[in-house]
């Protein structure tokens, strides 16, 4: 359903960013924000282009263009369904979700945290983007929220995954403004960006939102005329044998990175375990395996009980890069895994060293720091 | 206490069609050899075990299709012994004596503590109110299991071998104290034991189960000769020998 | 003598309220610890209605005094409770556990995570009623097997305990291992972390009626320490008593894991240390089993919350205090071997 969704905006989205050729991509965004985010009040609303699309919904926006930048009070749905108004801009946020805390990186508030979720140590993208997060006090896990520890924080703004909607509800009757957010798919990811925008007032959004769409369709141009796309095994953190399943936003990855998923066959949407007999089945053309796997490269290529496959026979075993982020769930930076594996599956195409810049690109221009593109280079 | 037709027992193990009638105000023995089902006919009688048929008439009233707690104020039933887990002082084990009185919300009174504490004293224990049960001697025990069937107050006392696990002296202390006890207070007893030389000293009437019947002596009427006579049966070649007021018993094989 | 008597009563009398002292003690100190900072001078001030930052006073209404008062509730209920099973079974390692009480909780609460919106008052709800029915299971099979002793509520808890074994492997197996199975086994550790006023309110009226029928029922807990057949020549109808004793525990203990979570050793161990300072086992030491537990929830559940900088499951801490104990307990006494 979210798959199908998704597909019909990229559609409708490719189809606009080819026809409006003269608007600038800002305004393809957003376009997409009125088809995908669902937010409801107040928009920032410079961009003329705009206009002849949504020229139905005149009466706020007329008194919106007074005020260039973003407006408050600002009111939006949230993944909830909840209707959240912020009444001036906040300047203390607390993060429960290592994803919405990378967004706020992204979107250049990291100064305005004060709280973030626990084991955030664990996420090397702190301690090179913003290594002053980790000194901040931890509000805990979805699992062992700390209700009193937030709120003792007095922050104006809290950002929690949907799992913890009883906590959100008592944040709610405790008067602390609050949104559940639920990143699971890049759609979710992008309305998620974008919530977090308009309630900070943060303008940047945009850019990162832009350059999701410009580099999806460099991507899809890299493989749009193979009809052989390899067929890649994507195995999970805990197990070899568990693997992205059709449902998961994993498969989507693939797809988007000119793959498709070994495992299709699975509809479940989380890891599902497989058996040996089952893989080699597969026989899958790559084996990828997650940035945060258990296991290493070596440990698969050892395992005899593989050594027929295909993609051992070829040394296609590979690991995507863990040194910055989990490229291949969700995160801000996700974008960067599609164009990893793609620089994986279509060497010539796209080479692993114009990777490498492209990634050094990204962090400069979203995170504010230099990765060291060797690290890439070499892997 | 009028006990008709009663038929009763374990798996395995059954009495049928048994008939006795306990006296008021006397004090009867339950004499048999071991396995003839002495404890059986106790436990039915006093509800604990369910007979599958028959009656247990007091007054005209069938005591066995009684609640337990109208059972429990006619009956006072004393175990062999009480298995208590956790250290419970004596006080506390005979109040337990008064349930069959306590209404829902109730627990025992002040009052109920003087009455125990005299059911103490009638058995020369009011000493040992405050000690730990657990830690008395198995008279002692026993005796405290008797005061608690004393507050239980019922007209009937069924005493399941409260001399088993004594020593000589001690069994002599034992059964004269419950003599004493149950006369003065007006009650009337049924006593299972396996020693007849007890019966013949400390009670008034004897039931003889053999084979799953049972025969009476009335102590107070019959004869040395006919009595003797009856135990033969049971027991074979005994002999009772008086001397000093006592009975004496032994075993002439 | 009757002086002396007196004297011994008053002597536990005055070990019950000094345990009570120690339990409001702890209930205030309870009350200022936490990750919100609030003052001895806030509370006075929040209480007088005098207070003048509006947050201060939320949280002192919404989370920490309900947080503080379940704790208390919870230690009472499940060491009363503990000290009923341990007393009616005559056992002194007896617990909800032994007739599948918590593990039905658990199954309950698994589900609910699974299957149903898994919302915390869905799985409280789960919880509870999982509980209930593994009860209400035990005392069918005994029923049907006309096993009505304690030997026979042990072995139907051990049948119910493989089952729910059964039902919670499936139940896990199609649990999403990201987020679900974490939830699971968090649950089986259990929290305080989540109290909030409106499930304070929600739990309240089941353990206040698991705690009034005890209460009720105190007499015939005591006298059921004794063999069934003793009970029964003195009065007491053993089998509807103990149905409705296990009736009203559970209630209390299900109402309370409900909302809480599994909690480690509350039940097993205050028993045994207010049966080794009161010397005795009668409603008092009910009472005060009750008053240990919610000392010892108490001083773990502030441990819980300032150990570490986020919260810490309650259980982690109970059981690195209650394991202890019962091993000294089976060192010091053979009874136990």
């Amino acid at each position: 359903m979210k798959k199908k969704v998704l597909l019909l905006l990229l559609t409708i989205f490719t189809l606009l960013s080819v026809t409006a050729c003269n608007k600038s991509s800002g305004s393809d965004l957003q376009n997409q924000q009125t088809n995908t985010a669902e937010i409801t009040g107040e928009e920032d609303n410079d961009n003329q282009g705009t206009e002849s699309i949504r020229g139905e919904d005149n009466a706020e926006t007329a008194e919106e263009k007074v005020e260039p930048v973003a407006s408050f009070p600002v009111t939006v749905t949230d993944h909830l369904g909840r209707t959240v108004t912020i009444e001036k801009t906040p300047e203390r946020i607390v993060s429960g979700y290592y994803i919405s805390s990378s967004a706020l990186i992204s979107l250049g508030l990291e100064d305005k945290l004060v709280g973030i979720e626990a084991k955030a140590a664990s996420r090397p993208i702190y301690s090179l983007a913003a290594p002053k997060l980790l000194e901040l006090p931890n509000v805990g896990t979805a699992k062992e929220f700390d209700l009193e520890g937030c709120i003792a924080l007095n922050p104006d703004l809290v950002i929690l995954p949907i799992k913890l909607k009883d906590q959100i509800g008592t944040l709610e009757e405790m008067g602390i403004t609050v949104i559940g957010v639920n990143p699971e798919n890049e759609q979710l990811l992008v309305e998620m960006i974008t919530m977090i925008a308009k309630l900070t007032g943060a303008a940047e959004y945009e850019e990162l939102l832009n350059y999701y769409t410009e580099k999806a369709n460099e991507l899809k141009k890299v493989y749009e005329n193979i009809t052989d796309k390899p067929r890649i095994y994507l195995a999970g953190n805990s197990s070899l044998l568990s693997t992205a399943a059709a449902n998961m936003y994993q498969n989507d990855l693939i797809e988007a990175a000119g793959g498709i998923n070994a495992a299709g066959d699975i509809e479940d949407t989380y890891w599902a375990n497989i058996s040996y007999e089952q893989l080699l089945a597969y026989n899958p053309d790559y084996i990828i395996l997650t940035p945060e796997a258990e296991y290493t490269i070596e440990d698969v290529m050892k395992d005899n009980n593989l050594s027929d496959l295909q993609a051992i026979k070829n040394n296609h075993v590979y690991q995507m890069p863990k040194d910055f982020e989990a490229w291949d769930s969700p995160v801000p930076s996700s974008i960067l895994g599609k164009m990893w594996l793609t620089s994986i599956l279509y060497q010539e195409q796209y080479s692993k060293d114009t990777f490498a810049e492209d990634a050094a690109d990204f962090y400069n221009r979203f995170y504010n720091f230099k990765i060291d593109k060797e690290v890439l280079k070499n892997q | 206490m009028n006990i008709s037709n009663i038929t009763a027992g374990y798996l395995g193990f059954s009495l049928y069609n048994i008939n006795f009638s306990i006296e008021e105000g006397k004090i009867s023995a339950l004499l048999g050899l071991n396995g003839t089902g002495k404890t059986t006919i106790i436990k039915t009688i006093s509800g604990l075990l369910k007979a599958k048929e028959g009656h247990v008439f007091i007054d005209g009233k069938d005591i066995l299709t009684m609640n337990e707690k109208e059972r429990g104020k006619i009956l006072s039933y004393v175990p062999q012994r009480s298995d208590i887990v956790y250290e419970t002082s004596v006080m506390d084990v005979v109040l337990m004596g008064v349930t069959p009185y306590l209404g829902l919300f109730q627990t025992p009174s002040m009052e109920h503590k003087v009455e125990a504490l005299n059911c103490l004293e009638k058995l020369g224990i009011k000493e040992l109110s405050d000690e730990n049960y657990q830690n008395l001697s198995e008279g002692q025990k026993q005796l405290v299991l008797i005061a608690r069937a004393l507050l239980q107050d019922g007209t009937y006392m069924l005493l399941d071998e409260p001399d088993s696990s004594l020593d000589l002296v001690n069994k002599h202390k034992l059964m004269k104290k419950i003599r004493q006890i149950i006369k003065y207070n007006n009650k009337s007893a049924l006593i299972s034991m396996h020693n007849p030389e007890y019966a013949l000293n400390y009670c008034d009437k004897i039931l003889l189960l053999k084979r799953g019947e049972i025969s009476e002596i009335d102590l107070e009427v019959e004869d040395m000769v006919s009595i003797e006579k009856k135990l033969i049966e049971i027991y074979g070649p005994i002999k009772i020998l008086k001397y000093d007021d006592k009975y004496i018993l032994y075993y002439n094989g | 003598m009757i002086t002396n008597k007196k004297h011994i009563n008053a002597k536990s009398n005055m070990v019950l309220i000094g345990g009570l002292l120690v339990v409001i003690a702890a209930f205030i100190l309870s009350i200022h610890v936490g990750k919100y900072r609030i003052t001895t001078n806030d509370i006075v001030k929040i209480l007088q209605g005098t207070h003048e930052d509006k947050m201060t006073i939320n949280v002192f209404y919404m989370l920490r005094l309900p947080r503080s008062i379940m704790v208390i509730l919870a230690g009472i209920g499940l060491s009363a409770a503990g000290s009923v099973y341990q007393t009616i079974f005559k056992n002194s390692l007896a617990s909800p556990d032994i007739i599948g009480v918590t593990s039905g909780a658990n199954v309950g609460a698994a589900f609910s995570i699974v299957f149903a919106t898994g919302s915390v008052l869905s799985v409280a709800f789960g919880a509870f009623l999982g509980g209930i029915l593994a009860l209400i299971f035990v005392i069918g099979l005994v029923k049907v097997s006309k096993s009505d002793n304690v030997l026979g509520y042990v072995l139907s808890g051990i049948v119910i305990n493989a089952i729910t074994n059964g039902i919670l492997m499936t139940i896990k197996y199609f649990a999403d291992p990201e987020n679900q199975l974490g939830a699971i086994e968090y649950w089986t550790m259990g929290s305080f972390g989540g109290i909030t006023l409106e499930k304070l309110k929600i739990v309240l009226p089941f353990f206040l009626m698991g705690m009034v029928g005890i209460i009720i029922m105190r007499w015939k807990i005591y006298v059921l320490s004794v063999s069934d057949e003793e009970a029964k020549s003195l009065g007491i109808s053993v089998n509807r008593s103990r149905l409705l004793i296990l009736l009203f525990s559970t209630l209390v203990v299900a109402s309370i894991v409900s909302v809480t979570g599994l909690i480690s050793f509350i039940g097993l161990i205050p028993p045994h240390i207010a049966r080794s300072i009161l010397k005795k086992n009668n409603f008092k030491t009910v009472l005060f089993s009750g008053l240990v537990g919610a000392i010892l929830m108490a001083f773990s559940d502030c441990l819980a919350r300032i150990l570490l900088p986020s919260e810490l499951p309650i259980s982690i801490i109970t059981s690195f205090i209650g394991a202890p104990y019962l091993a000294f307990l089976v060192m010091k006494n053979k009874k136990y071997r």
